[in-house]
């Protein structure tokens, strides 16, 4: 069973990867001279060419790019001459700070509201919880990323619009900085959990063994948290999972907004500069990295939930 | 504390018999606000040309930085370029790629997804895992790096967010249509002997239609946000050209000095968006109502 699912992922690994390779192929004209840019020397463009192998027929070509991948190398950057792999390791602590802390907001305010939501639906509080989830999805983070800044750095100068230091060297004045970028990424994901988690608490609570249990006498907040929750977070985790790509877009956008040096920044000056081999550098690892999360969602179900374990046996 | 729980129990009955159509159904009046918003919106897009507005691009059009007033009366920007007349030629970007955009999703995501949901086996093996790979790209990343690849135009735009709604449009269909493929109608006209394309055509697309318009319509909001954002980060429209991207973006500069520069476009792209959010939750409404009742 898990070797099949193994296969599986290592064939959509195989495809994705061969996506990206294609990208470069998109460059009209000769690439090598594209990337060598209108400076380029004879010398430049024939020492492209060998890198990328250029001359090899198309498979050829993408499994030498594929060996080079594997081992860390994702080519250099046409105007810093540093490593890919090293430019994205440097960017990649500030991008998933982003992304632990926004989601640890999300989870944080998604959960507890979801479950008050579910316990009386129509009520006032599901009411009000689900219109403004409603209106908060309609919001780019482009929009709202702004309007935080409009109302509380520049009205209320509670927090900077711009500004990092990392975590190692300042943790509070890093975390104060974090604050407005998390809040925007954060709230995206929010409503999508708020609006998953209402929706399967309900079907939960609808369930028989609930009513047994309420009907034994025991307690609310004891039903709910270790008969309802539980079974519910498997549809949380597998929405999180697919939301990973909206977070990483999400991610981008904020960094761009609060003009944090994480990958998102480097991905947007990098198509500002043409910098083609960054360029694919972070569409593979992001892609690489939705396909792996989203597997790992999918083997971590019968671990939340012990009910799926007897059936994947039986099927 | 106990019927603290049976009330969602009840609730959740009620939530169902909703949903089965118990109570009348009937558009909201936020459908209805929804609708003409879309309405307005797509009105002045259109006839942009034709309205009494003043050049898009023309400066001075009143003092720099004026607040909405009866003259001008969204204001005017840091040049003094009419804010109103900016963000109707903007709408026009947005509609533009957004329409074009789904049509093209529609079209090849609808026909792969009828096909696969219908005739299953290899055909929706290897559609669903084309599907399923193109998902793993997330689309603004994507998109950007293709638009990066490409040159940045407005066609290329249209163009590559078209394709990135193929996949999802594409899965959405391939389940509605595996839910109609099984149903009765579609057992009798296979005994009636109708061919397997007029079947596919005649008996189960018009079942597929309605949720396909309400996909259409979140997909469309999806459409707009995207080219939001590629406009916000260069990569669409550029400047002078209004679009409500850039103007977001342009706007940023002067954010201390004038933030309703960067609030006028946010709430045309904000109230477009959820007006569109709202038409695709109202017709799914009304088709799983639909549903239900045959």
């Amino acid at each position: 069973m898990i070797l099949r699912r193994l296969g599986q992922l290592v064939g959509v690994l195989l495809v994705v990867t061969f996506v990206s390779y294609l990208l470069l192929n998109f460059l009209p004209g000769n690439t090598a001279a594209v990337i060598a840019g209108p400076y380029g020397t004879k010398a430049s463009i024939a020492h492209i060419s060998a890198q990328l192998h250029l001359n090899d027929p198309l498979p050829v070509r993408y499994f030498d790019w594929l060996r080079q991948l594997l081992q860390g190398n994702l080519g250099q950057s046409a105007f810093t001459h540093q490593p890919v792999g090293q430019a994205l390791a440097q960017r990649l602590p500030c991008t998933l700070e982003l992304i632990l802390l926004s989601q640890l907001i999300a989870l944080a305010v998604a959960v507890p509201l979801g479950i008050a939501a579910a316990l009386r639906p129509g009520g006032w509080l599901d009411n009000v919880a689900s219109t403004t989830a409603f209106g908060l999805l309609s919001m780019p983070a482009y929009v709202l990323g702004y309007v935080l800044v409009i109302i509380f750095a520049v009205n209320l100068h509670l927090f900077p619009a711009t500004g990092y230091v990392p975590f190692n060297q300042a943790p509070l004045t890093n975390l104060h900085d974090m604050v407005l970028p998390s809040i925007t990424l954060a709230v995206g994901s929010l409503a999508v959990y708020l609006r998953v988690l209402r929706a399967e608490m309900i079907a939960t609570l609808s369930e028989d063994y609930i009513t047994m249990a309420v009907a034994k006498g025991m307690p609310t907040w004891r039903i709910l948290t270790r008969h309802a929750l539980r079974p519910s977070t498997i549809a949380l985790v597998t929405v999180a999972a697919l939301n990973v790509g909206a977070l990483f877009v999400g991610a981008f956008l904020a960094e761009y907004i609060f003009q944090l040096p994480g990958v998102g920044s480097l991905f947007i000056q990098s198509i500002e500069s043409k910098d083609y081999l960054v360029i694919q550098g972070i569409v593979v690892v992001v892609a690489v990295a939705y396909v792996v999360l989203n597997f790992l969602a999918d083997v971590a179900q019968p671990l939340i939930d012990p009910r799926l374990r007897g059936v994947r046996r039986l099927g | 504390m106990a019927d603290l729980v049976v009330e969602p129990i009840l609730a959740a009955d009620e939530v169902r018999a909703e949903a089965a159509g118990a109570r009348p159904r009937r558009f909201k009046l936020t459908f209805w606000l929804a609708a003409g918003w879309m309405a307005a919106i797509t009105f002045v897009a259109v006839f942009a040309n034709l309205l009494p507005l003043p050049p898009p691009n023309k400066p001075l059009v009143g003092p720099p930085y004026s607040l909405p007033s009866w003259q001008y009366p969204l204001g005017t920007d840091e040049l003094g370029r009419s804010m109103l007349s900016r963000v109707v030629f903007g709408a026009r970007v947005s509609l533009e790629v957004g329409v074009a955009a789904i049509v093209i999703g529609l079209l090849v995501g609808g026909f792969f997804g009828l096909v696969a949901g219908y005739y299953r086996g290899k055909l929706d093996a290897v559609i669903s895992a084309v599907a399923n790979v193109m998902l793993a790209f997330p689309a603004l990343i994507f998109a950007a790096a293709l638009v990066a690849f490409l040159g940045p135009s407005l066609e290329v735009v249209i163009l590559v967010i078209g394709v990135l709604s193929i996949a999802p449009l594409t899965r959405l269909v391939r389940a509605t249509t595996l839910t109609h493929a099984g149903r009765e109608f579609v057992l009798a006209a296979r005994m009636m002997g109708y061919s397997s394309r007029r079947i596919l055509f005649r008996e189960v697309m018009p079942n597929v239609i309605p949720s396909a318009i309400s996909f259409a319509l979140v997909g469309m909001a999806l459409a707009i946000v995207l080219e939001g954002a590629l406009s916000f980060l260069g990569l669409s429209i550029r400047p002078p050209q209004p679009s409500w991207g850039n103007m977001i973006a342009e706007a940023t500069q002067y954010l201390t000095q004038d933030a309703w520069l960067v609030i006028c476009p946010s709430l045309f792209l904000f109230f477009t968006v959820l007006a569109l959010n709202l038409g695709g939750d109202t017709f799914r409404a009304v088709f799983d109502v639909k549903e239900s009742a045959l």
